[in-house]
């Protein structure tokens, strides 16, 4: 059956104009993450409602492209700038940056692309291989321990985020809340509607999700101001001398690889930690320790192996469990709800030809990245010093008729306006935004799962501890919400 | 944290906490099934938010669970690992983690993106965003201080934009409230 499903896979993949969507969105990625301050997870929710009009494997292809490309871009500003495209590219600086000054830009660019090239094909085998099993797990899941595990899902969020537990907590709760507006899922029930026919199909996720990516970030970056740094160095170096180099430290590739797949699999870690703990994995185990931050290509090959094999793992929970491993997965998730596709076992069962499209997608994709990285990256590196400035009203157009266009509700421009008033408030205030675009896109799968597990066991609540499974899923959400409370306490009481 | 910062903070946790009282208050005017899970999320909600808001007020020891962090995968922590272990410095690492907003223009405040914001929005469903957004964009690009001919460009290319969206997309963005007695060209 796999072999079946990805010989199926292989071939929609590279039909036309599949492929060309998969290397359209590469391209588009590799642009969005070259620009500082404009992220993949930006990039995802800006292009989610112009899919709406393609077929679903052609959007989500699109969508993932972008996902794969901005994640190895951002490492671009980061060498040539000294100004990360994203968060996640911030350890690229450490060693690729002083690579560019002393004249071998070139070197560190084609060096980052080859390192998240084989990164990304390494996680992508991975995945690939385990499939198989994470079925077998995801099977022996059914309505209350999907509910179960929403919760975990969004209690582990807020645990891993920054600043206190409880924000996190109120931002997923305050998410799964604004979901119940509207009919209610398994009934006809109005709530909160006001008795506007506008509200009758509830709040639009993608409009959510464009006000806490776009207009929340727009926000931030028109206050704070945003990259107009003017390069520095010169593009020199040979970037083919960079790509031997980075496929003469396979020990490196592979373990921050391992590194990428292991936290990006955990909802909420993301890349930003694991480019930083490959990297300094990478400093700990090498012979010549010092010469780190000075220029060590070993440094930029951790960073982008890393980076990229952080999506296949941060992809393990969101299709098998709908739980999200960063903000950009967050955003993928609501495109593969958008487009009819319910993570769980269906992506493992009966559409497991797409999950393999898409995991093929990301693979064959790595091969335009490999090539953009080494031949082209240094045309179009005048990408990254755009001023934000003009790059804001775009944005906010943009992310402003893209919130209509879905439904044509003006409800959805001012869902966008408030959420993305209050995402960046959120944002400032260090309440996590991947908890409450969780709470959003899951809202609606959660309360349907509660509602049937109500049934099932006729309103009695014994059904959330009738199976081994749930009564684990409970302990763990028990433990992991109460065990850094209990830790603080401990330790506050020992002085 | 500065006293702005925090009444801003408070102002945050009570919207948090007003919105879910209303929810949950609501809930009494559905039957059963439909209102399990707004009370669900909603007493969550009023709870923590509550928690967080009268903090101040809870004993010592209470007050630091409530406050309690998470698993901290912290980046000074790292940082300085990695200051430790290399050339760099902590402080050149930090600065470096936090280059977007560090290395860049100087901000520009809240208040006029968010008014250009609204007013863009609310204008537009007057008479339609095909309209409105030349305007927005030029006076974005003009408070910006952008150049002229920047700001010709970029103007174009958000009314573009707006143009495709109608014609190739088929989006009604030329039409609002107001019914204009003009349509877009369409080729």
């Amino acid at each position: 059956m796999m072999l079946e499903a990805l010989i199926e896979a292989f071939t929609t993949l590279f039909s036309w104009p599949t492929l060309g969507f998969m290397i359209l969105g590469v391209i588009l990625g590799i642009l969005v993450g070259a620009t500082p301050g404009i992220g993949s997870a930006l990039g995802i929710a800006l292009l989610l409602p112009l899919t709406i009009s393609l077929g679903g494997i052609d959007a989500l292809l699109l969508l993932v492209g972008i996902y794969s490309g901005s994640s190895y871009a951002g490492s671009v500003a980061a060498i040539l700038i000294n100004t990360p495209g994203s968060a996640s590219a911030a350890a690229a600086t450490f060693d690729g940056y002083p690579m560019a000054r002393k004249g071998k830009a070139k070197d560190a660019l084609s060096a980052a692309a080859t390192a998240s090239a084989l990164g990304g094909f390494f996680g992508i085998i991975v995945l690939i291989l385990i499939s198989p099993y994470i079925l077998e797990i995801v099977l022996l899941f059914g309505s209350p321990q999907y509910f179960l595990l929403a919760l975990l899902g969004l209690v582990l969020i807020s645990v891993v985020a920054q600043g206190a537990v409880l924000k996190g907590i109120i931002a997923g709760s305050f998410g799964l809340l604004l979901t119940t507006i509207g009919f209610s899922p398994m009934g006809s029930t109005q709530r909160y509607t006001f008795g506007s026919i506008h509200l009758l199909d509830g709040l639009s996720f993608v409009a959510a999700l464009l006000g806490l990516f776009a207009l929340a970030e727009m926000f931030k970056l028109a206050v704070e101001g945003g990259s107009i740094s003017k390069s520095d160095v010169g593009l020199s170096g040979s970037a083919l001398d960079g790509a031997k180099e980075t496929v003469k430290r396979p020990i490196i590739v592979l373990k921050s690889s391992i590194i990428g797949i292991l936290i990006g699999a955990i909802p909420g870690a993301g890349a930003t930690i694991s480019t930083f703990i490959a990297y300094i994995e990478t400093v700990r185990s090498s012979d010549e320790p010092e010469t780190f931050g000075r220029g060590n290509i070993d440094g930029v090959v951790a960073v982008d192996s890393a980076s990229n094999a952080t999506i296949s793992g941060s992809l393990i929970p969101t299709i098998s469990f709908g739980i999200p491993g960063s903000a950009a997965t967050a955003v993928l998730l609501g495109a593969l709800i958008m487009h009819g596709l319910d993570p769980g076992p269906d992506l493992f069962g009966a559409n497991i030809d797409i999950t393999y499209t898409l995991l093929l997608g990301i693979f064959f994709g790595n091969f335009v990245i490999l090539i953009g990285g080494i031949f082209f990256i240094s045309r179009i590196s005048y990408v990254t010093q755009i001023d934000s400035n003009i790059i804001i009203p775009v944005v906010i157009v943009l992310a402003a008729t893209g919130s209509f266009m879905l439904r044509n509700n003006w409800v959805d421009p001012i869902t966008l306006l408030l959420v993305g008033f209050l995402g960046y408030y959120m944002k400032k205030y260090n309440y996590s935004i991947i908890a409450f675009v969780l709470g959003i896109v899951l809202g609606e799968i959660a309360e349907a799962n509660l509602i049937r597990s109500m049934h099932l066991s006729e309103y009695s609540p014994v059904i959330f501890v009738e199976s081994p499974l749930s009564i684990f899923l409970l302990l763990c959400t028990v433990f992991v919400l109460f065990g850094p409370m209990v830790k603080e306490a401990i330790q506050a009481r020992r002085g | 944290m500065k006293l702005s910062d925090d009444i801003e903070e408070k102002g945050l946790l009570l919207v948090f906490l007003m919105v879910s009282l209303y929810f949950v208050v609501e809930t009494r005017n559905f039957p059963l099934e439909p209102s399990l899970f707004p009370l669900f999320a909603g007493i969550i909600t009023i709870f923590c938010a509550g928690l967080l808001l009268f903090a101040d007020y809870l004993p010592e020891p209470i007050r630091q669970t409530v406050m309690a962090s998470g698993i901290e995968f912290d980046d000074s922590e790292i940082q300085d690992d990695i200051a430790d272990q290399t050339d760099y410095s902590s402080e050149t690492v930090t600065t470096a983690a936090e280059a977007i907003t560090e290395d860049g223009a100087e901000g520009m405040g809240l208040r006029v993106p968010v008014a250009l914001t609204t007013a863009y929005i609310l204008l537009s469903y007057l008479v339609g965003f095909f309209w409105v957004t030349p305007f927005f964009v030029a006076t974005y690009c003009i408070w910006a201080r952008l150049p002229r001919h920047i700001t010709a460009l970029i103007t174009g290319i958000g009314l573009a934009l707006v143009w495709i969206l109608v014609v190739y997309f088929n989006v009604p963005l030329d039409s609002g409230l107001i019914d204009l007695p003009i349509r877009v060209w369409r080729p």
